[in-house]
């Protein structure tokens, strides 16, 4: 909470006690029948609160305590609780004799409420209401001629005591304290609510027009002095910079309703610096590489499926790729063969040059399924001067007709039949 | 009236407004400057016509605390205004050999059209609407001084020549990235 907001609360409390205690002068016995601390009216509230939860019932003294726990101390609502029973704020209802209950007087309750929105909207309001009863009356013919100049007159007072105060308070009270007073003088249009009513009494009686007509006078000051009240609230609050000068409603109101020359006036004298983008060397470069375009990355072309010639199935390819590594072989087997049924292959290997021997060897050992039988020896042939230094004897047989080719006596399928003998 | 007789805020007010303001022409002068400068957190910088006030970004100490850089949570400029630059950078600054400053003058159309092209250079075109952004961020580039526009034509502001040598071998050594009038063609 800032000073101010501290300094306008504190002028909000004082003013609502001078309020209270002007409010209960006219029937109060003496000048000490006003409570002192506003919390007490607090208390008054909290019993108003507890009727208005108990549903139509009557309260004890003890559900009336626990109402109040939260505003004041035990020993102090006992006390407010002896005056609110002796001037029949609660009124004492027998139902038991060992339980006593107790009603609100709706008078009181009233009488807060009516406190509430003197406080709140200022005496203003009550006048006018009393006004339009009086107006009311009138249509309704059931007003006399004394009574409608008798509220006159009371209006007409009234309005000169309210501008008298406003007058006083813009000559001597401080800022905070015309702030609490703001919105107790936001009547709108008042005077052409006092000039109805006046047409309205002179409609009637004629007789009363002088009296009418001192009662557009007495609003005419009144708003003079209303007036005068606000120049020094803007004026104060212009000087200070205070923003609380007008209420939240007024700003939005002059924020759509206001000329742009009115609006733009606050800022005619002062300067806006300059834009003051961050921008560095180093931040272009990053923007300028962010915004490159990316490489578009080529996909390759989707297989065309709609032509059957170009579709090939790739299980059939390699059952084709098979057959034809099978039929390579087995031309180079006959080749070996040359139409006998066995040959020695161990001259062949030893003749070869190495990498060549190495082919033969491999192609003899990996018969797959082919109907052919290799027989490897383990004797081993040592000739230092040749291209195959170290070979064991090896024969290649045509397979006998009847013998499965395929069958493997290790149980391993599709390998081609090697026997190692004993020389 | 001469500007360094004033008090420090009016003398920083006065030369952020004229954008370079007069040298000052003794130690009294220079002095005034300083202090003013020094209040505002700001940085003199001394250029070819006069002096200029900036704020840097490493020293600004203003904003400088914590709790503020994190309420105000700067971060570079928008693309918009970034690109812009970069495309009036290199229109104007066409000879790598040459200093970049004074720089060449450009018409506004001619950044309009690199500045759109580019952005936009993956998605086949400029969007419509965008020319305006590109008018809008020439204005705001000029308004902080990087730019300088005199009736539609365009060319490098004051605000570039307080740029370091090292900002300068920065961009030099990006050239071939900048957008190129060409490359877009």
């Amino acid at each position: 909470m800032s000073l101010l907001d501290f300094g306008t609360a504190q002028a909000a409390e004082s003013a609502q006690r001078s309020t209270l205690r002007a409010f209960a002068a006219p029937f109060a016995s003496g000048a000490g029948a006003v409570v002192e601390e506003l919390d007490d009216l607090d208390v008054a509230y909290a019993v108003l609160d507890a009727y208005g939860h108990s549903e139509g019932e009557h309260l004890g003294r003890s559900d009336l305590a626990d109402a109040c726990l939260g505003v004041c101390t035990p020993a102090r609502f006992e006390s407010r609780f002896e005056v609110y029973v002796k001037l029949g704020m609660l009124v004492q209802k027998r139902s038991k004799a060992h339980q006593q209950v107790y009603a609100l007087n709706p008078t009181a309750s009233a009488s807060l409420a009516v406190m509430d929105r003197i406080s709140r909207a200022g005496g203003v309001q009550d006048i006018l209401l009393m006004l339009d009863a009086t107006v009311e009356a009138i249509k309704a013919g059931t007003a006399s001629l004394e009574q409608v100049a008798s509220a006159l007159h009371r209006a007409r007072a009234q309005f000169s005591v309210q501008a008298q105060h406003l007058t006083a308070l813009v000559e001597t009270a401080t800022f905070a304290e015309l702030l609490t007073q703001r919105r107790q003088h936001q009547q709108g249009a008042l005077v052409e609510h006092a000039q109805s009513i006046v047409k309205a009494v002179v409609g009637r009686f004629p007789d009363l027009r002088g009296s009418a007509a001192r009662l557009v006078e007495s609003v005419n000051r009144y708003q003079q002095a209303v007036s005068l009240f606000y120049d020094r609230v803007s004026e104060e609050g212009h000087a200070k910079r205070d923003f609380t000068m007008l209420s939240a409603d007024q700003y939005l109101t002059a924020a759509t309703r206001a000329a742009k020359e009115a609006l733009a006036a606050p800022f005619e004298r002062v300067l806006f610096d300059r834009p003051n983008p961050l921008i560095t060397a180093e931040t272009v470069v990053a923007a300028v590489d962010r915004a490159k375009p990316r490489p578009v990355r080529r996909r390759p072309p989707p297989p065309v499926e709609d032509d059957p010639a170009s579709f090939v199935d790739p299980v059939d390819a390699s059952a084709q790729r098979a057959a034809a590594n099978r039929r390579t072989l087995m031309l180079a087997m006959e080749q070996h063969l040359q139409g006998a049924t066995d040959v020695d292959m161990t001259s062949r290997v030893r003749g070869a040059p190495w990498p060549a021997a190495v082919v033969i060897v491999a192609d003899l050992l990996t018969l797959r399924g082919l109907p052919y039988v290799v027989v490897v020896s383990d004797a081993l042939i040592v000739d230092p001067d040749a291209a195959v230094t170290v070979a064991s004897p090896i024969a290649l047989h045509r397979a006998r007709a009847g013998a499965d080719p395929t069958t493997d006596v290790r149980g391993l399928s599709d390998v081609s039949f090697v026997e190692v003998v004993s020389p | 009236v001469n500007l360094y007789d004033r008090p420090g805020p009016q003398i920083v007010a006065a030369v952020r407004l004229l954008g370079v303001a007069p040298a000052p022409r003794d130690a009294t002068q220079l002095a005034a400057l300083d202090g003013a400068a020094d209040a505002a957190r700001m940085r003199v910088v001394t250029l070819a016509d006069g002096i200029t006030l900036i704020r840097d970004p490493d020293t600004d100490g203003l904003w400088g605390s914590p709790e503020l850089a994190g309420a105000r949570a700067k971060g570079p400029a928008t693309d918009k205004l970034q690109m812009t630059l970069a495309a009036c950078l290199r229109l104007c600054w066409d000879d790598l050999n040459a200093p970049m400053l004074p720089g060449k003058t450009v018409t506004r159309a001619q950044i309009v059209e690199l500045t759109s092209r580019l952005r936009f250079a993956d998605r086949g075109g400029a969007l419509g609407g965008f020319d305006a952004h590109v008018v809008g961020a020439v204005r705001t580039l000029t308004d902080a001084g990087y730019l300088s526009l005199d009736d539609g034509n365009v060319r490098l502001g004051y605000a570039m020549s307080t740029w370091t040598a090292r900002d300068i071998a920065t961009l030099r050594g990006a050239w071939d990235r900048f957008p190129n009038a060409e490359d877009v063609a």
